[in-house]
This record gives structure tokens, sequence and C-alpha cells, in this order.
């Protein structure tokens, strides 16, 4: 898999593309620059959806196309089925917006995706965004900046959340090399530190911006490889007035798979050494800072 | 969604597990004559409510005759517990416990699978038998999709090592828990405890379920029990495809998407300010579902102001302008509403916006900016 996921060797299609969002969410992928090459509806083969050839199966894109890479907009009762499908059929990288499916159904096609060793994005998710290559998923063209020999990387589990810090970004002369939406499910298959990682190996990303949020242990996680990383990261966490959930049974104590408060994660950043942001616009000065 | 005590029992009694024998009451009578119907001299009268802790809250009463039953669904009945108002009761036989074991099944975000979660130290006071000898805590999984052999339970029982209980029976409850756990989509299902009885039989005493929210899909039994538990604001919601969350304060607020809102309810806080409540658009904005949204938030009558915080993204936020004006011409009273939407069309929402009486637009990419400007126009 190409530095940043998404290169001009992908030739992606997109499943679910004659449905209402995949068809207009299509036009603007293609219109990024997207290296787009098919759309998948089983049932609807021989249609063409913005110029754009559509396949039955898509190992039948596989074949006739080249495909190696999907983003997904199949409603969340035939998504696991339609993640599935692309895993089996070799491709790569696999972005799945769909929202609303059931956790039970992303543990499943998790561990399919990590037993054929594809990476999956998302669910729930508004997928990546490279500047210069185009884009898998829903984020808004305009907000971005590319075209600088360096940047700012960008993951978030929020999608309008981050598209704000990255129109910050874009306002203060910061330009991104990539934006990963990693997605906002409590099971999401690719997560912050394999992200990170990617940005870290990256020649042309100087610097991260994080956006995590309540919930989970993600963002601790991210932490302890943040600690490693050698390029500066810049974090921000919502939700600190939300009011402490509730716990309902044990087993999140036992098993101690509880955590997920802010002032937690907040202290786990910056511990690690990131700097943690108390507003989305403090970002890029706080960025600035570490670049400079 | 979490699933009361008595629905809870009634969904995993078909699979053959050991469930007592009990009715939900929902006046002290009607208690007195559930345990009348079911006979002997002990029973036990449960506060239905959606919380952990019950048992420790007073919540769970032994009883030791009819008369008790009265008096103790007496005392729960219409009065409050761990914030909830008690409505029901559910009165069952009450069962001599030998030695009480805790079961769980767990859709764990941090192994990314269900985990059959077992302590023989079950009761009220496992979480601190947990904390003080790790071996106490067993946890077993399978790949996702896969099924849990008896087999494996039946192996992983034989290394806890425990005399006095029958081991072959357990294993079965526990491999049927985590079936019907995968069945129900659940998020959580916690048996605790589940009893090993004087006579060595197995009962699940207590039970805890949540449901995955989008597992309600296909659910169908259960999404109906859902419906009829939300407020009529939170089925207008439902109706309109948007998520709406009732708070404590004073502030409308829409935004779209989850992480957005809050950051937008931190920077009210961070100005003193405090929501009345949170709407969240999702995906797709339209006119008609601006509209509602807007009403809905302005609603409650303690509202003296709104936040309204889009990306649009590819929406037409023309549209979104339409909403508010449309809503705005429904609604009287002159509260500020601070705007900022940005997406397709901006500049021609913007302009419409500008032209109505109490809207304040926010025509930077700042949700501070947006936050600062309510705060002044209350002050």
């Amino acid at each position: 898999m190409a530095a940043l996921l998404l290169d001009k060797s992908t030739r992606a299609i997109v499943q679910g593309i004659t449905g209402k969002v995949g068809q207009a969410q299509t036009h603007w992928m293609l219109a990024a620059g997207t290296p787009l090459v098919a759309g998948v509806t089983p049932g609807r083969g021989g249609q063409v959806v913005e110029g754009l050839p559509v396949y039955d199966t898509v190992a039948g894109a596989v074949q006739k196309q080249g495909a190696n890479a999907s983003v997904i907009f199949v409603p969340a009762g035939g998504a696991r089925e339609a993640v599935f499908e692309a895993i089996d059929a070799g491709l790569r990288l696999i972005v799945v917006v769909t929202e609303h499916i059931p956790v039970r159904d992303t543990m499943e096609f998790k561990a399919r995706a990590r037993r054929a060793d594809t990476t999956v994005i998302g669910p729930n998710c508004p997928g990546l965004f490279v500047p210069g290559v185009g884009k898998l998923g829903i984020m808004p063209a305009s907000i971005f900046q590319g075209g600088a020999p360096t940047g700012v990387g960008v993951v978030g589990r929020s999608a309008t959340l981050s598209y704000e810090v990255i129109a910050n970004l874009t306002g203060a002369g910061l330009g991104q090399t990539a934006a990963v939406g990693i997605g906002g499910d409590p099971v999401v298959c690719t997560e912050f530190v394999e992200v990170l990682k990617l940005f870290e190996a990256d020649p042309a990303t100087r610097g991260v911006a994080l956006i995590g949020e309540i919930g989970g242990s993600a963002e601790e996680r991210a932490a302890a490889f943040i600690a490693t990383m050698s390029k500066p990261v810049v974090a921000l966490i919502a939700g600190r007035a939300a009011p402490p959930g509730r716990r309902f049974g044990h087993a999140g104590a036992i098993i101690r798979a509880g955590g997920g408060g802010a002032e937690q994660k907040i202290r786990a950043l910056r511990e690690a050494g990131a700097a943690v942001a108390d507003t989305p616009s403090q970002i890029p000065g706080l960025l600035k800072e570490r670049l400079s | 969604m979490i699933v009361s005590e008595e629905l809870a029992k009634r969904l995993l009694a078909p699979y053959g597990l050991p469930v007592p024998p009990g009715e939900v009451a929902l006046t002290p009578e009607a208690a007195a004559a559930v345990a009348q119907k079911l006979g002997g001299a002990a029973f036990v009268v449960k506060a239905l409510i959606p919380a952990g802790g019950r048992g420790k809250a007073g919540g769970v009463k032994v009883c030791g005759s009819v008369e008790a039953v009265t008096e103790a669904a007496e005392a729960l009945l219409g009065h409050d517990l761990l914030g909830h108002r008690v409505a029901r009761v559910l009165v069952e036989k009450a069962m001599p416990i030998a030695r009480e074991i805790y079961a769980g099944v767990v859709a764990n975000s941090a192994t990314d699978r269900l985990d059959l979660v077992v302590s023989f130290a079950g009761g009220m006071d496992i979480e601190r038998a947990a904390q003080s000898d790790s071996q106490a805590v067993r946890q077993l999984g399978v790949e996702p999709g896969d099924v849990l052999p008896l087999h494996r339970v039946r192996q992983w029982l034989r290394q806890a090592k425990v005399a006095d209980v029958d081991l072959e029976a357990l294993a079965r409850v526990l491999v049927t828990l985590y079936r019907a756990a995968a069945d129900l989509d659940a998020n959580l299902l916690e048996i605790n405890p589940l009893a090993v009885l004087a006579d060595g039989t197995l009962a699940l005493l207590d039970c805890k379920l949540e449901i995955d929210d989008n597992g309600l899909s296909r659910q169908p039994e259960l999404a109906e029990v859902y419906r009829q538990s939300l407020s009529p604001r939170e089925l207008r919601a439902r109706e309109l495809g948007v998520s709406y969350v009732p708070l404590d304060g004073d502030i409308g607020v829409i935004t779209s998407g989850a992480g957005l809102g809050m950051c937008t309810l931190d920077l009210l806080k961070q100005q003193g300010l405090a929501p009345a409540n949170f709407l969240d658009t999702g995906g797709g904005i339209s006119e008609s579902l601006v509209k509602g949204a807007l009403e809905l938030i302005l609603e409650p009558p303690q509202v003296r102001g709104a936040i309204i915080n889009l990306y649009g993204g590819i929406n037409r936020m023309l549209e979104a302008a339409k909403g508010i004006v449309a809503a705005l011409q429904t609604i009287s009273g002159k509260r500020p509403l601070v705007v900022k939407i940005l997406g397709n069309q901006q500049e021609e929402a913007w302009a419409m916006l500008e032209a109505v009486p109490n809207v304040h637009v926010i025509r930077v990419v700042q949700t501070e900016a947006a936050v600062s400007k309510l705060a002044e126009l209350l002050r």
C-alpha cells in the first residue's frame, strides 16, 4: 500500500454507485480528480453512472477494470456483505462510509480484513482526502489546500469537526498532505495508531492534527505511539463538557475496558508530548510553533 | 437501548435458559396477586429501572410473605431510585442461593469481539473481587462470526478448579448466553448473579441487557419497545431522521455531526452557557429537515437562544436557510439565533438569513465566533 493510502496507482470502484448518495458522491469524487474506474451494484451491471461502467460484482470490476480499491455507500443492512465481497475480491483499500452498521457486523468484517491483510477505513466515516490525488469518501474538497511540497496530516474520528480543523489549517496557510476520517463508531477498522504510523513514515508530512473525542480508548493507544514519534502532534478532544456516562453493568470495570473520559485522554496525550488545543482554531497556531 | 429485566428474561427463556418464574406489577395490590399466584413462602420484589447498582441502592427487596411483598412494592413504586421514577416492579419467587457466579457477554472494543466474562466471585462485590484478584475473572471469545464451541468452555471452566458447581450445566448455560448475546445484537448481556441454588441447579437471578441501537433494525420486537419508550420530542426527531438529546440548560443546539456537536457544547460551557438540548442532523440536510429540527429545539419554553452549526459539504445550504426561515415563521418570540453554515451555496444562504430579524450569521469557520456571538447577545 502506498505511503498515504490513495495515490496515482489507485483504481477505485464505488459500491452502491446507483443509489442517490452513491451517485451524487461519485460526481464529487470525480470532480476532485479521484481515479475511479467503475461502480458496482448487484443487478445493475451494464448501466453507466457518471460515465463509469457499472458491474454486478466486485470481482467483475477487478477483472475488467483492474480495480484495487473501493468506497462503499451501500445501506447498513447490506454493508457487511459488500465489505466481505470487496475483501474477497482482493482489494487492498476499502473505505466504508455507511453509518448505522451494527457493531457485530463491523467486528466480523474487521476480522476478515485482518486475515486478508486488507486496509478498511470506517465504518461511519468521511473517508480520506489526498490533495492533488482525490478522495475516497465525502470530505468537501473546498476546505483543503495542497500543492506545497510539505504539509500537515489530519486524522479524526468526527467528520464535521475534522472539516472545521482542516478549514482552519487552510485559513492559516498550513496545507495538508492527507486527511483520514477513521469513523465515529465504537469499533472502527483502522485506528489512530495506523494512520499516525503512515504520517510518521511519509516524508512530506511535517506534523499531525489529531481530532479525538470521548469514549473508548483509541486516543490513549494513540498517545502511546505519539510518545515514539519524531513529528509534532496537536490534538483536540471533543466532549469535555459531556456529563460522565452512567454505568450499566460491571463488565466494563472488571475487564478494564472502560476509560474514555476527556481528562484522561488529554492527560495521556500531553504526557506523550502532544499539544492539546482547547478549541479547533488554536490548532494551526500550536502546530506552527512546533514546526518552526 | 437498555432492555428492562423482565423483557430481557422473556427473550432468554426460549433459549432454555433457567429464568425464575415471576411477573410485572404496576401496583402493590397487583404485586401481592403475583406473589399469591407464584406460591411459596419467599419472594423478591425488584424495581424495574434502567440503571446499574440497583441492589446496593435498595431496589431489590426479599420478602418472607405476601404482606411483605405489598409493603415492598409500596416502598418502591412511585419513588425515585438512582435518578429514575419506579413505575413497575418485578415480583419473582425467591431462590435459595448456595453460590453466586458472575457471567457477562460484552461487545469488547478493546478485543474487537464478543467476550464471555466469568467470575466465581459473583454478586454485588464483583468489581472489588476482580480488582483484588485478577485470577478471579476469566475472559474467552472467538473470532467474530464464529461459533463458541461447548468443549472450549468446558475445558476453560475445568481450569478454574471449583468444586461445588456442576461445570457441565454451567458450560451449557454460558455457551447459550454467548449465542443469545450475538443473536440479540447485545452490547452487554450480564447475569449477576448466575446463582447455584441449594439443589445444585443454576438460575439467572438478574439480567442486564443493552442492545446495540444499530442492531435494532433486525430486532423488530425490541425496535417496537424502543419506539414506545421515546418521548414525543424524541419520536419526532426519529421521524425526521435526526438524533435529539434533551439536556438541563437553556440554549438550543443544532449541529451536523456528533463530534462538532460535542465541541460546540464544550465551547458553550467555556462561555458559561448551558445547552437545553442537542440535535445532530446527520448527513442529509434538506429544507424540511432543518425546519423540523429548529422547531424541535426551540420548543422547550426555557430555551432563550440557539445556535445552528452546520457543515453541509455537498448539501445545498440554501435549502437549510429556507428551512430556518420557514421554521421562524411558525415560532413566536425574539430569541436570538446564531447561524454558522458552511458548504455548497453558502453565500446565497448567508444573504437570505442576514435579512431575517434576530438571526445572526457567522461567516467564518470558527465555532468559537458563533458561541461568543450568542453569549454577547444573551448578556
